[in-house]
């Protein structure tokens, strides 16, 4: 069943259509990847489903609702958390604020939720006081997805969680984002490391320009040989 | 229809935008000073006469157009209440050109441009009563002493940027405004210089007549006007302008190109207030009278509104955003209890409609 | 007086004058934090708030706590519709339009009070009227080190002003809307993939800022038993200083921020001239700022225009 269904999405920034065109499924319990170059629309695409960005014309579902045009806030309750381009932690927050920052749709933190967190990455629950601008850049990445978790969403939405970091991090970040997928959670994953997103995902799109120019398995993709050449450097 | 009227309507819908900003000229110009006072028939002459010359003439000729309506203009009536509005907005139209070298073409946020204004007038006020200097030679010290008192506040304050040196600028304006106030040895304190003497030119005054009423004020700040317009806009066109506008536009990005930001800010800030500087030397003579409460950080606010609401950068805007922001108390006397409380709504309305200003900088 | 006297003196008056600016300070640099828009207007809900109750008092003749409380509602009213008329619509656009915006809405409620209440200065507490507290009177002095000493209105508003400031703190830090308030001031856009509501948090931090502001503006009208139209222009311009002096967003650097330019204004107008007391602080401001423009707590400091 799809968990999130985007119909002929039209969005952009004052005069500039940044996306059109697009149309995406993201089935329940999968990992869906959309892989593209720098500018292909991918975090417009993210912040539109988000509610950030309004959309001009199109349609968005999520489990069925009718999502399009909707505020974040609202969305964001209905159970969909978006762990944000360069992470976007708050840098003057402890890493525990940052948590209970991503757990504000609930009343009260939840505890189950939190030892989870914490048992994924040992790391933040040393650091639970420290500032969160004093982390480096893969242990921000850590808690960005933390606390993207805790808001305990169904579907999470990751935008470039590799950027930047360290290929030790890359990698233990994927793992991990493996054993949520694991947990119940639906992934919707926009790269442009196209070869880590597409070794973990079920299904992959590829976007140029602000379209959708490819869609499949990820299998197919991997084998695909536009894609090869163009985002997996074969 | 004759063929000249067919062809001018030819050149009407080719290039509406340029035809278009004369027309709103010409007319903007006659309602305006119907507004402020002019007798209607006189109103429609103009009017006519704006609309024949548009009708009639070529493209170049315009601007020689306006010179001649705008110099005809006080003698279409011998009340002189409304030339004397004429010459105020004359005034804030040269302290909006002023404050837009610093915040439109360099991008420095100022709140206390006023300061420069009362320093010019102060200056002027001070070399005419104890001296008794020829107004020129005052007008000339206003300029240089008003622009040293830009670098002055200039050079300590290059490091800070948008609303910190906004801030910064606020603070100065008002240290000024209380020096005025409270240095009473110098410049009399609350109670104001007065008996300032008019500008002469052979011993012949400039200053109020039975036979000439305000119209020589009138024309010197025309003058006045014609200068300040001519080297803004060759300074804006100048490699000195480019560099500010570099500046206004990415600070970092101008170092790359080799602007020297230190000596390039300093340099806007002193021109800026060398226009305040001379605005104020010619309020000091035309008002005969200068007092503190002339400088207040209101009027610097007024002074930014103008050019905010004008449209930052562009020199016709400005000049339109100060003539509407500094006739609209007059126009509105009528309910002169309202007025500026209007005058507050439609600022904010402005902004929220037109944030760009009425003429924005292409 | 002797010397010392004067001194004590001179700091228990800076005190109470510095935690008013505190209190109205605090509005300046929660807005701040979060919009990055000075706002002029604050100052004319201080001065709006000030009226409002003194109609209820001595016009309307409503017992004092209740004039008050009611002002002090208006004053959160005012300000969330300020923000709500004026600013909210010019979100996004550059800085110095909504600074614009901010001149037009002071400028408006400055004539607005002129209209209603006529420019010259009021007295708050009618001239038959004596105000009491548990029936001690608001002007009675008690004795304090020497010859100075400090006044039962004094002692109220110092502890007012503590008591709110120490509860602004414990909200801001440990409840929910207190951290959305602060995250709003770290990152807008994160703030809103958190599920917050940013308008409403802004709208709360108005309401907070216009509330505190408006207890200053009664607690200055006790003081001085006087009220008029432009009493928010000079007030706001020193809260603000306050503001940038403690660290721009920073509540407890406006907090100090307030006491250190009254203090400072207290000592000026004993040693150098009570002429000079208002360039004082900006003449702080700019040495503050050119020396250490993040201000005495801050840890941010602002964005160009």
């Amino acid at each position: 069943m799809s968990i999130l269904e985007v119909t002929d999405l039209k969005a952009g920034y004052g005069n500039i259509i940044a996306i059109d065109d697009v149309h995406l499924t993201v089935d329940e319990g999968d990992i869906v990847t959309v892989i593209g170059a720098n500018g292909a629309g991918k975090t417009t695409t993210l912040m539109t489903i988000c509610g950030v960005v309004k959309p001009i014309s199109g349609r968005i579902t999520f489990m069925g609702k009718d999502i399009t045009g909707l505020s974040p806030e609202k969305i964001v309750k209905m159970g969909i958390s978006q762990v944000p381009e360069g992470r976007r932690i708050f840098p003057r927050m402890s890493v525990y604020e940052n948590l209970q920052m991503g757990a504000f749709p609930h009343k009260e933190i939840d505890n189950d939720t939190l030892n989870w967190i914490f048992s994924l990455f040992p790391v933040l629950k040393e650091r639970k006081n420290q500032k969160g601008g004093t982390l480096s850049g893969g242990e921000q990445q850590m808690l960005a997805i933390s606390r993207a978790l805790m808001a305990k969403p169904h579907l999470l939405l990751l935008d470039e969680p590799s950027l930047g970091l360290a290929p030790k991090y890359v990698e233990l970040i994927f793992d991990v984002l493996k054993e949520i997928n694991k947990k119940g959670t639906t992934i919707f994953l926009v790269e442009q490391n196209a070869h880590m997103a597409l070794n973990i995902a079920d299904k992959g799109y590829v976007m140029e320009t602000g379209r959708i120019v490819l869609h499949d398995t990820a299998n197919a993709l991997l084998n695909n040989k536009m894609v090869k050449s163009a985002y997996l450097g074969e | 229809m004759p063929g000249f009227l067919i062809r001018r309507l030819d050149q009407l819908r080719k290039r509406p935008l340029f035809w278009g900003i004369w027309v709103a000229c010409l007319i903007g110009i006659t309602i305006f000073l119907t507004l402020v006072g002019m007798p209607i028939p006189y109103a429609l002459v103009i009017f006519a006469l704006a609309i024949v010359s548009i009708l009639f003439s070529r493209a170049k000729y315009l601007p020689i157009l306006i010179i001649i309506l705008l110099a005809i203009m006080p003698w279409t009536s011998q009340d002189q209440y409304w030339l004397r509005v004429l010459i105020t907005v004359g005034i804030y139209i040269m302290l909006a050109l002023g404050l837009n070298v610093i915040i439109g073409f360099t991008g420095m946020l100022d709140l206390g441009y006023i300061a420069f204004f009362g320093i010019g007038a102060y200056t002027t006020a001070l070399l005419t009563t104890h001296f008794h200097l020829s107004w020129w030679l005052c007008l000339l010290a206003s300029i240089v002493v008003a622009a040293i008192f830009g670098v002055l506040r200039g050079l300590p304050t290059l490091r800070l940027s948008g609303d910190y040196l906004a801030i910064v600028t606020l603070g100065f304006g008002e240290i000024a405004r209380m020096t005025f106030a409270n240095w009473v040895g110098l410049t009399g304190g609350p109670m104001g210089i007065r008996d300032i003497t008019p500008p002469s030119v052979f011993g012949f005054s400039f200053g109020f007549s039975a036979q000439w009423g305000y119209r020589l004020y009138y024309y010197l700040i025309l003058v006045l006007l014609g200068l300040t317009v001519l080297t803004i806009t060759n300074l804006r066109n100048s490699r000195l302008g480019r560099a500010w506008v570099a500046i206004r536009e990415d600070e970092t990005a101008a170092q790359t190109m080799g602007v020297n930001l230190s000596w390039n800010k300093t340099l806007a800030y002193a021109v800026g207030a060398a226009y305040g500087g001379a605005a104020g030397a010619f309020f000091a003579s035309f008002n005969m009278f200068v007092s503190p409460n002339s400088f207040t950080f209101f009027e610097s606010a007024i002074v930014l509104c103008m050019v905010v609401i004008g449209g930052i950068g562009s020199i016709p805007g400005v000049i339109i955003g100060a003539s509407i922001l500094a006739a609209f108390p007059e126009v509105l006397r009528f309910m002169s209890e309202y007025r500026y409380l209007i005058f507050g709504l439609i600022m904010v309305i402005m902004v929220i409609f037109k944030p760009r200003g009425i003429l924005p900088e292409r | 007086m002797e010397g010392s006297s004067i001194l004590f003196q001179q700091l228990v008056n800076g005190l109470t004058i510095g935690v008013v600016y505190a209190l109205i300070a605090v509005g300046y640099t929660m807005v701040y934090g979060i919009i990055e828009l000075i706002n002029f207007a604050h100052g004319e809900v201080y001065m709006m708030t000030a009226f409002i109750a003194l109609t209820l008092y001595s016009i309307a003749g409503l017992p004092l706590i209740a004039a008050i409380l009611i002002a002090i509602i208006f004053a959160s009213l005012l300000g969330v519709t300020i923000e709500r008329v004026a600013y909210r619509p010019l979100r996004g656009s550059p800085r110095l339009i909504a600074l614009i915006s901010a001149i037009g809405v002071s400028l408006f409620l400055q004539n607005l009070a002129m209209k209603i209440w006529g420019a010259r200065r009021q007295p708050f507490i009618p001239p038959h009227k004596e105000i009491t507290l548990l029936n001690i009177k608001q002007t009675l002095s008690l004795p304090l080190i020497g010859e100075a000493t400090i006044t039962m209105i004094q002692i109220i508003m110092l502890i007012v002003a503590v008591t709110l400031m120490i509860l602004l703190s414990l909200v801001i830090k440990y409840t929910k809307v207190g951290r959305a308030m602060r995250a709003c001031a770290q990152d807008l856009t994160a703030t809103r993939l958190m599920g917050v509501d940013v308008n409403r948090t802004i709208a709360f931090t108005f309401a907070i800022g216009s509330a505190l502001g408006g207890v200053a503006g009664i607690l200055v009208a006790l003081y001085y038993n006087q009220v008029y139209p432009m009493m928010g222009y000079m007030a706001g311009l020193k809260a603000f200083t306050a503001a940038v002096l403690g660290g721009i967003g920073n509540v407890t650097g406006a907090f100090l921020g307030g006491i250190l330019l009254g203090v400072s204004e207290g000592l000026c107008g004993a040693y150098i001239s009570s002429l000079w007391m208002d360039a004082i602080a900006f003449a702080i401001l700019i040495i503050v700022l050119i020396y250490k423009p993040s201000g005495l707590l801050g840890e941010r400091t602002p964005r160009s225009t």
